[in-house]
């Protein structure tokens, strides 16, 4: 099976909508001066949501941890095994969820260098995965 | 007015306790006939009825004590359903060491059961998962790259501690071994043949680093405690296991990217709490059961619960001083790796945690146990709790 799509919501539909132009999106706090992850309806600094904003991210980082998955307990990607799933910490200083494709799983590792690349869902959104930089 | 948990130390007690598993992974019974059987089990250990129960604790259920109490027709005065995954148990032993100690109940019962292998190929609960989950956060950012079972969690964690550390596939291997070498010695265990690191290594790569058996097992299992306050229990048929410190904490849910360091777990909270609260230190410590639901969950616990170093847990456990043969006696029922392992497996530690100071462990009997500790770990290592357990001599 493939990739599993994710729904959208009120919340994060600015980030999602941003993928058809592959413009990567970071949830800030302006007030606290603080990047988001995973999106939240308030900031949990300030515990407001009039100071959070999007904005777009240059979408690079390093490699937090990995692992490369061969026997995925759900039956998502198994068209694509082994792949790699990711922590990966951005500029921002966020932690986020992600693979890194465009390189064999052997040649990842952890405090790799890499940068935003995007894959085609169905609906027209795409994913943001990660590559070497 | 000043407020001190070492108040209650040792004023509560484990009475009863009783746990079933097989060789074979799955059970006759299932669902609340299980419970039913547990929950007499550990009545008859204890020599109290069904009507003295007033405390009732349960995490299986939409409202869970209170279908509990339903079903058997109590009225407890205590209800707790607190849910933290497989530490659950241990919070419950926590919860109910507090509501003891401050009168609020008699007799607390602490129940879990859970029939994964028989009821195996029902995928109906996953569905009805996934389509539960919706966008929520997890079905967003996780879900879609493939991130949604521990396995994949868990191997996130092992593979930058040994990046940090030095940690090797090796040595994590050897933890499995030593369970191993004790569930060789549990007829109820589901795996009593040996083990080698080789084999550990050739099993097939689940998520690298982890292989199929750095991880836990899938059977059925089920375990109750009933507990009471230590004046109560002097007149029971069993020498009580006293309750000497509990400490809990968490970090995060099911979402793993929110975990502040990925190689610390919240037990570095929890032990200190449970070990400051019963007065002791790590020599005091006999035996250790410790939830081990990948190989990397029981060297991160030995870390976490400064029994070694943070980095240090691969040389601590890579002379086999885990298993039966060694210094440090850690999982003597075989653990989540050997003996069984239904989704929640914190009642198992706690109930061979008793075993171990009631002397009846048998022939993995560790001579003199006097003061154990048993630590659960929850989510994906999202929820830790330690409960510090002594024999009379310890109070
Ligand atoms: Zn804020």
């Amino acid at each position: 099976m493939a990739r599993f799509e994710p729904q959208t919501n009120e919340l994060t539909a600015p980030f999602w909508d941003a993928t058809k132009e592959e413009r990567y999106l970071v949830q800030w706090c302006t007030a606290c001066n603080k990047a988001i992850y995973y999106p939240r309806e308030v900031c949990p600094g300030c515990l407001l949501s009039d100071n959070l904003e999007w904005r777009e991210s240059p979408g690079r980082g390093e490699v937090y941890t990995f692992n490369v998955t061969h026997k995925p307990g759900l039956p998502f990607m198994t068209d694509r095994l082994p792949f790699v799933v990711a922590l990966v910490t951005l500029e921002e200083g966020t932690r986020v969820v992600t693979n890194i494709v465009n390189c064999d799983p052997s040649e990842v590792s952890v405090g790799m260098p890499v940068k935003v690349a995007w894959e085609d869902l169905s609906d027209g959104r795409k994913i943001p995965v990660f590559e070497p930089a | 007015m000043s407020y001190d948990p070492r108040e209650a130390r040792g004023k509560a007690a484990i009475v009863g306790a009783i746990d079933i598993a097989s060789p074979t992974g799955m059970l006759d019974k299932k669902g609340r006939a299980l419970e039913m059987q547990m929950i007499k089990g550990a009545l008859d250990d204890a020599g109290l009825k069904v009507t003295d129960i007033d405390a009732v604790f349960s995490c299986m259920g939409m409202m869970p004590s209170m279908e509990l109490a339903e079903y058997l027709g109590i009225t407890p005065r205590y209800t707790d359903s607190t849910m933290t995954g497989g530490s659950s148990f241990e919070v419950h032993v926590e919860h109910a060491t507090a509501a003891l100690t401050l009168g609020l109940c008699d007799v607390a019962l602490i129940l879990y059961a859970q029939t994964p292998k028989s009821s195996k190929g029902d995928m109906g609960g996953m569905a009805g998962m996934m389509s539960m989950m919706g966008a929520s956060p997890m079905a967003q950012w996780d879900l879609p790259y493939g991130l949604g079972t521990p396995s994949a969690s868990y191997s996130l964690a092992a593979q930058r501690h040994m990046a940090l550390y030095g940690t090797t596939s090796e040595q994590l291997a050897q933890i499995a071994v030593s369970t191993r070498e004790w569930a060789m010695m549990n007829p109820n265990a589901r795996f009593q043949e040996a083990l080698t690191i080789d084999e550990v290594l050739s099993s097939p790569m689940v998520a690298a680093p982890l292989h199929k058996l750095d991880c836990c097992l899938v059977t059925d299992g089920a375990g109750a405690l009933i507990l009471t306050r230590a004046d109560r229990a002097k007149d029971l048929r069993r020498d009580p296991v006293y309750i000497l410190g509990t400490g809990t904490a968490h970090t995060h849910a099911m979402s793993i990217s929110q975990m502040p360091d990925i190689t610390t777990t919240s037990a570095a909270i929890s032990g200190p709490k449970a070990f400051s609260m019963a007065g002791i230190t790590h020599d005091d410590v006999d035996v250790l059961m410790t939830y081990d639901s990948f190989t990397i969950t029981t060297l991160l616990a030995l870390e976490d619960l400064g029994f070694c170093k943070k980095g240090e847990g691969g040389a601590f456990v890579e002379d086999g001083k885990l298993g039966p043969k060694g210094s440090f006696p850690t999982n003597t029922n075989g653990g989540g790796l050997s003996y069984t392992h239904p989704g929640m497996y914190g009642m198992f530690v706690l109930v061979e945690a008793v075993r171990q100071l009631r002397g009846e462990s048998g022939p993995r009997q560790v001579p003199n146990a006097k003061l154990a500790v048993a630590n659960g770990c929850g989510g994906v290592l999202s929820a830790c709790s330690t409960v510090v357990l002594g024999t009379e001599e310890t109070l």
